[in-house]
């Protein structure tokens, strides 16, 4: 670890990185509440919207960010016991499987960019695009910050730089994991 | 000392992985049985899921309390908004 973790001003990964955590579930939840509630004043119309998604492919692809994030996990691990070639490996894995999540969710966004399905659609959908849709940029932002670090890895391996700034964009990368746990189950499984 | 603990974390971080994994499966098995229970069940599942992700991928095990307590804060205001909106 980069510095002792039991620390009030130094969280694993940051300060920094847990207020911009802190932001992102305080905007996110709030709006799976408004989806919630507009859900509840119009339960058949919801739940006819929502047989539109494809359960297990939302289920397919959480388990797929998960377990990029598992990589991402050993990809500190073994940055931590100094293994470079492992970090490597750990590291492009993490990023394969953010690409994989993005595809599925791009065909995803695809198929549903008809009319009757459209962010202009209003009711379900609306909320779909726009939580999504930002859960989407947030994934896609995590895979450009991983790459550059897998970029810099060869030269900065050893650096407690580094280090610092791996522990940060591995946070940020499981706090995509962390909103997407509630983001999937309330579109998804919610019929 | 320091290679067993690191071997420790590989080990951990495949368990949790698993746990995680398993969790999601059953909430679409939970959803494809039609269980009348799915509701808790899916929102106990998410919680879990939760707690898995930000204290031990994301080490929050490892932080101070006031960290652990905003994690959890933020899975008991999710469910409590579940609950009253579902």
């Amino acid at each position: 670890m980069s510095m002792k973790l039991n620390n009030l001003y130094y969280p694993p990964g940051g300060m920094l990185i847990w207020i911009i955590i802190t932001i992102e579930l305080l905007t996110f939840i709030p709006g799976l509440f408004v989806f919630l509630y507009e859900r509840s004043q119009n339960p058949t119309e919801f739940a006819k919207a929502a047989q539109g998604l494809n359960s297990l492919v939302g289920t397919l692809n959480t388990a797929i960010l998960l377990t990029s994030g598992w990589f991402m996990a050993n990809t500190i691990t073994s940055i931590r016991s100094r293994n470079e070639k492992a970090a490597f490996r750990w590291l492009s894995l993490t990023i394969f499987g953010g690409f994989i999540f993005l595809l599925i969710k791009g065909i995803e966004y695809y198929g549903k960019s008809g009319a009757e399905t459209s962010i202009q659609a209003g009711g379900f959908y609306t909320m779909y695009w726009l939580i999504t849709g930002f859960h989407y940029i947030h994934v896609l932002t995590g895979v450009g910050i991983l790459l550059a670090m897998l970029l810099e890895l060869k030269n900065k391996f050893a650096t407690e730089e580094y280090l610092q700034n791996i522990e940060s964009s591995s946070v940020f990368w499981h706090m995509c994991d962390l909103i997407w746990i509630f983001v999937f189950p309330v579109f998804y499984l919610l019929k | 000392m320091q290679e067993l603990k690191l071997e420790n974390e590989f080990r951990t971080n495949l368990i949790v992985w698993l746990l995680a994994i398993a969790l999601v499966f059953t909430g679409y098995a939970l959803l494809e049985s039609k269980t009348e229970n799915l509701l808790s069940a899916i929102l106990v599942i998410s919680v879990v899921k939760f707690i898995l992700i930000a204290f031990y991928f994301m080490e929050v095990r490892h932080a101070h309390i006031f960290w652990k307590a905003l994690g959890l804060c933020f899975a008991v205001v999710f469910s409590s908004g579940f609950l009253i909106f579902t």
